[in-house]
């Protein structure tokens, strides 16, 4: 039998993306922000963004979280609930409501993801209570259950996360931003300012729960060691446009831009 | 016309080195493959010439300036050059294994699960992928009071040796070899020669460098000398 | 008829009817036919100064000083009691800027300005009942910014509303939140009920009098209109619930009324009376009992 040379058949192509970006650009003058940036995340995929301070990532990760507006551009997104939509142009409530049911936020400092006062049971179960979950044990099971995902001592549950280390408050925000099982898991720097076993700890537990939940994540971050753990494709920023994009070792391994290749050569060997 | 599992044609692939005044390092320049399935083909060439350049363009981690790879998947030959990232994550899901010379650990996953993730992504179920990946590292000689152990904490020869069980369980229809014996002792090696046959045998297509020259001789149908690009000159 | 009943008589010169001018009244009834168009949501207005300091009870005044018309029948309560300072001074405020009837007789008066109670006999039709009150936000507790909780408001998205109930449960076992408890009026807007004990939550609902709440100090008026479902929050398997206490009122022997641990007589023996004065002196009366206060 010989094959034919063929463009690729319908059924090999992929299934519809998850999030697809196109133009986005959030201007802050003085050449801050992020400029045309266009992209596609397919379902179970980890997306990392890395760039240097200032590359604009955290721009584009704003944008897509809400907490800036763009000045143009849009991001389709196959929701759950509402099929498929264009982000920025919703209402807010329908943004509000898929921010608290299929996507979550992870906060470089856990302190902007978390209720510091509140226990750790209320965190986690915050978003429960905004989908309608009016049953108290009900509420403490998925917490109890979500905290043990994450490694916490369920024994925790009622202290706040006041009490608790650095590498306890970023496994708090995640469970937290996991127990209404999103879709689309936004990361902002989320090992930063960690000791590097506790790190290590965290990329590990959310690289098994992305396998598991079949979850999409768009992850910014400065730490190539990150990326190569935890992502597979990377998009390379420098001066709020994307410079470089590709499979996780096309980059590591074949950096082709200038700003890549320099960003490479910085890792430190693992 | 016989089958193809892998054909390439024209493959030239060099780096640009901005950071050293755009300095150019042309590797391969017009190279040409073709691999049926149930044949092993070993590259061959002083160090430098782009032996590992050529498995790592045929995976995807290099992206080629000009040439074509073509690799029969999921019953049609598609173009890797120039393919987009998800053809990548799905010929390496379905279609081709890759053996490292190192083993890209994950801290805390357990050696058996290492072994078993490609093949539950490959859609098999949880506990008959434990299963065969038991099998397989059984068969490499990695006693079972390991299984449960990540493999960071293993010896470099053990490491290796689920790096390759994580390539062979899944019965891949391309396998790519980068020194698969390396790390290796004698009776091992024998084990991987025994184990490439086998592949070779079910019909899988292989490319590999083998330094060791017994185990080379000993799996591959056919050595192909790679010689120094002119380019490169 | 009791030291705090005066019929009605001639206003004092030099005021306004009710102290405020005529314009600012009209804006305060204005927000309040708003207030009540909207159950629960809360409308700003633009609190005026008053002859008291904030935290006495302005916005109270004003929502009655905008409504009150000289055949008006006044009952002012604080804490349940008809004879506090502040109950007394803000009943002769509008006996003598109004010159309107005041009373302690729930049953008579057609306007009832109340700090931190309902009274225990059950209101009618026609009544209006103006709350004194604090701090109007219910959301206030996780959301310090005022435009966002407008925005919750706006939305209906009261999630978190549910984080402080949880965190009593976890906490105590149950929720143990007694005064100020949160309701949802009209199954819509999350309200305060201003800090009234949760006790007196049941009456709030589905009440034939119509009531208003003043907030002077953070300038804000809601209202629930006559017959408006007031449910108070709670979980599925931790009901809404009010914890009676397991005695009576020394004074009248009333076991369905609020009550009040208070200290009786210079040697500290402590007694448990009616919060609300009126109610337990009728109570005594009915009984032919000499009228003790409590």
């Amino acid at each position: 039998m010989t094959l034919p040379a063929t463009s690729l058949p319908t059924a090999l192509a992929p299934e519809q993306p998850l999030l697809q970006v196109r133009g986005l650009t959030k201007d802050y003058g003085a050449g801050r922000g992020c400029r045309d940036i266009s992209f596609t995340l397919w379902p179970g995929e980890i997306l990392g963004i890395v760039g240097e301070s200032g590359a604009g990532k955290s721009t584009l990760l704003d944008c897509l979280g809400g907490f800036a507006v763009p000045d143009a551009g849009r991001a389709d997104y196959a929701s759950r609930l509402f099929g498929p939509v264009e982000i920025f142009g919703l209402s807010e409530a329908r943004r509000r409501r898929l921010a608290r049911s299929e996507w979550g936020f992870v906060h470089q400092d856990a302190r902007r993801g978390l209720r510091m006062s509140v226990s750790a049971g209320g965190n986690v179960g915050e978003r429960l209570m905004a989908e309608g979950e009016r049953h108290y044990g009900s509420l403490r099971a998925r917490a109890t259950d979500w905290l043990q995902r994450l490694e916490l001592d369920a024994d925790r549950i009622d202290d706040p996360p006041s009490q608790f280390s650095g590498g306890m408050r970023q496994r708090l925000q995640i469970a937290r931003n996991l127990v209404t099982e999103p879709r689309l898991l936004l990361m902002d720097e989320p090992t930063g300012g960690l000791d590097l076993s506790v790190q290590a700890r965290l990329l590990d537990l959310l690289r098994g729960l992305v396998r598991g939940l079949d979850l999409s994540a768009v992850l910014v971050t400065h730490d190539l060691g990150v990326v190569r753990l935890l992502c597979d494709r990377v998009l390379v920023m420098e001066g709020g446009r994307i410079v470089e994009e590709g499979l996780t070792d096309q980059v590591l391994e074949d950096p082709q831009h200038p700003h890549s290749q320099r960003l490479v050569a910085s890792i430190l060997p693992v | 016309m016989t089958e193809t599992a892998i054909e390439i044609q024209g493959l030239t692939k060099g780096f640009v080195r901005h950071a050293a005044h755009e300095r150019r390092l042309p590797v391969l320049g017009g190279f040409d493959l073709s691999v049926a399935p149930g044949e092993c083909v070993a590259l061959a060439g002083p160090s430098g010439v782009g032996k590992s350049t050529v498995l790592r363009c045929l995976y995807g981690s290099y992206r080629p300036q000009a040439g074509s790879i073509r690799v029969a998947h999921e019953g049609a030959l598609v173009e890797l050059v120039g393919a987009e990232p998800w053809l990548f994550r799905a010929l390496r899901r379905r279609t081709i294994g890759y053996v490292s010379q190192f083993l890209r650990l994950i801290p805390r996953v357990p050696a058996l699960r290492v072994v078993a993730e490609p093949m539950i992504d490959r859609g098999l179920d949880e506990a008959e992928a434990e299963r065969r990946a038991g099998a397989m590292l059984e068969q490499l000689n990695i006693p079972s009071r390991l299984w449960d152990l990540p493999p960071a904490t293993f010896s470099g020869g053990e490491q290796q040796r689920v790096n390759l069980a994580r390539a062979l369980a899944p019965d891949y229809p391309i396998l790519l070899l980068d020194e698969p014996t390396a790390a290796l002792d004698a009776d091992n090696r024998a084990v991987v020669v025994e184990l490439t046959r086998a592949a070779r045998t079910r019909g899988a297509a292989l490319v590999g460098i083998f330094h060791d020259r017994p185990v080379r001789d000993a799996v591959a149908d056919r050595i192909l000398e790679l010689v120094p690009s002119e380019a490169a000159a | 008829m009791t030291a705090m009943d005066r019929a009605a008589g001639p206003r004092r010169p030099g005021y306004n009817y009710a102290f405020l001018d005529e314009a600012t009244k009209r804006e305060i009834r204005r927000k309040l036919l708003k207030a009540v168009a909207i159950p629960g949501h809360q409308v700003p207005f633009s609190s005026r100064e008053m002859p008291m300091p904030p935290g006495w009870g302005t916005g109270g005044i004003q929502v009655t000083a905008s409504l009150i018309g000289p055949s008006d029948v006044l009952k002012v309560i604080d804490q349940g009691s008809d004879d506090t300072t502040n109950a007394v001074s803000i009943r002769r405020f509008f006996a003598e800027t109004a010159g309107v009837e005041t009373t302690s007789s729930t049953r008579r008066a057609s306007i009832i300005q109340t700090r931190h109670r309902v009274p225990e006999t059950p209101l009618s039709e026609g009544q209006i009942l103006v709350f004194q009150v604090p701090l109007p936000e219910p959301l206030r507790f996780l959301e310090p910014r005022e435009s966002e909780t407008r925005k919750l408001h706006a939305l209906a998205e009261y999630g978190s509303a549910y984080v402080s109930l949880y965190e009593q449960v976890a906490r105590h076992g149950r929720i143990a939140q007694s005064y100020d408890y949160p309701v949802m009026v009209g199954a819509r807007y999350l309200m305060r009920p201003s800090p009234i004990p949760s006790f007196d939550n049941p009456k709030l609902d589905r009440s034939p009098a119509l009531l208003l709440f003043g907030a002077g100090r953070e300038r804000r008026l809601y209202a629930v209109p006559p017959y408006t479902s007031v449910e108070s929050l709670s979980f599925e398997d931790r009901p809404f619930r009010i914890e009676l206490p397991p005695r009576r009122c020394d004074l009248c022997g009333a076991t369905d009324s609020f009550l009040d641990e208070i200290v009786a007589d210079d040697a500290g023996t402590r007694i448990f009376a009616c919060s609300d004065s009126e109610y337990c002196g009728e109570r005594q009366r009915a009984q032919g009992l000499s009228v003790v206060a409590p």
